[in-house]
């Protein structure tokens, strides 16, 4: 049975982002995690299906390759955080690249500074994913960041975190 | 398959547990995260092969193992977003003055210059960038391959190689 699964969850995981990554072209990001979500799940319903026509797979079988891809579809968002929103460390170091091997001037930082808007596509995001509201030009927390906050305060207390804004 | 899920889940709490140990009392993230990774690398199948010796075929490993990396991943990411991620630290922000915060306010706490100049202050004490005479050089041959792994998949995923392609240089 795992046999099975293991090359159901291949084809399935092969299948879905083949058309996950088409998708994003075609539509150049938009909307991409709620596609992730449809896509890896759709692939994997097709490709169960057409494996049990071959041989019936226990119902065991087909509640860990859920479980398995669920959890895929978890990663692959978090990895597509990073890749669409670019690092500001990792935009530095792009900049540095980009200027060997003079090195980068002062000048030429100013101007990366000035096409590197972060702060403001983070506020963007904030207000796209519902985390901040706003009225009448102030920011206010929602529950859902207000949850995420409280989370956030008991892991800094465990491991005494606290660093230098930005 | 109950077993399995018992397994991944003893792992991780030690895993987990051990990397906020070493936060705790070392202050030193990477060596926790290390730690926490072989233990679920190495730990699982070993707990696995110990606990069921008979029961276990290779392609059920596997996956568990795939299942076990990808919570520990997911628990990475979590604990990386607390620690560094910019989204976090402004509704830190927020929350600090009352919960409530003019944009205004906001840019004047986080502007993009103090950002960036804390950011390239961080990568020169841990050797990562150089200044001499003014001009700063990459000198770290992972960040290096870092930007050029997520220039690639960006390029791969969206064809552009920065969300601010556009903007005026």
């Amino acid at each position: 049975m795992f046999q099975t699964v293991f090359f159901l969850l291949l084809c399935s995981l092969l299948i879905g982002l083949g058309l996950h990554i088409w998708m994003m072209r075609r539509t150049h990001g938009k909307h991409i995690y709620l596609m992730a979500f449809l896509l890896l799940n759709s692939a994997l319903v097709l490709t169960t299906f057409l494996f049990n026509m071959a041989a019936p797979i226990p119902a065991e079988g087909i509640l860990l390759a859920v479980i398995f891809t669920e959890s895929f579809v978890v990663v692959h968002c978090f990895v597509l955080v990073g890749v669409v929103h670019d690092s500001p460390t990792l935009a530095i170091v792009k900049a540095l690249m980009a200027n060997e091997p003079e090195g980068l001037t002062e000048e030429g930082l100013n101007r990366f500074i000035k096409a590197h808007p972060f702060v403001t596509s983070r506020l963007d995001a904030l207000r796209t994913t519902g985390d901040v509201s706003e009225r009448d030009g102030r920011l206010f927390l929602t529950a859902r960041s207000k949850f995420i906050l409280a989370l956030i305060g008991t892991y800094a207390r465990i491991i005494r975190v606290d660093r230098e804004t930005g | 398959m109950l077993i399995i899920f018992i397994t991944i889940i003893l792992t991780l709490t030690i895993a987990v547990l051990f990397d906020l140990l070493v936060a705790r009392f070392t202050g030193k993230r990477i060596l926790g995260y290390v730690a926490s990774f072989l233990i679920t690398l190495i730990g699982f199948p070993l707990i696995i092969i110990l606990v069921t010796p008979a029961a276990n075929d290779v392609f059920e490993i596997i996956i568990a193992l795939g299942i076990a990396l990808m919570w520990w991943f997911i628990y990475l990411n979590a604990v990386q977003a607390v620690e560094s991620s910019l989204r976090i630290r402004m509704l830190m922000e927020i929350q600090a003055r009352g919960g409530a915060l003019s944009v205004d306010e906001l840019h004047a706490a986080y502007s993009d210059e103090r950002l960036i100049r804390i950011r390239l202050k961080r990568l020169e004490e841990a050797g990562a960038v150089t200044t001499v005479g003014g001009l700063r050089r990459l000198q770290s041959k992972k960040l290096l391959n870092a930007a050029l792994f997520f220039t690639a998949l960006k390029r791969i995923i969206l064809n552009k190689t920065s969300q601010f392609d556009g903007v005026g240089n």
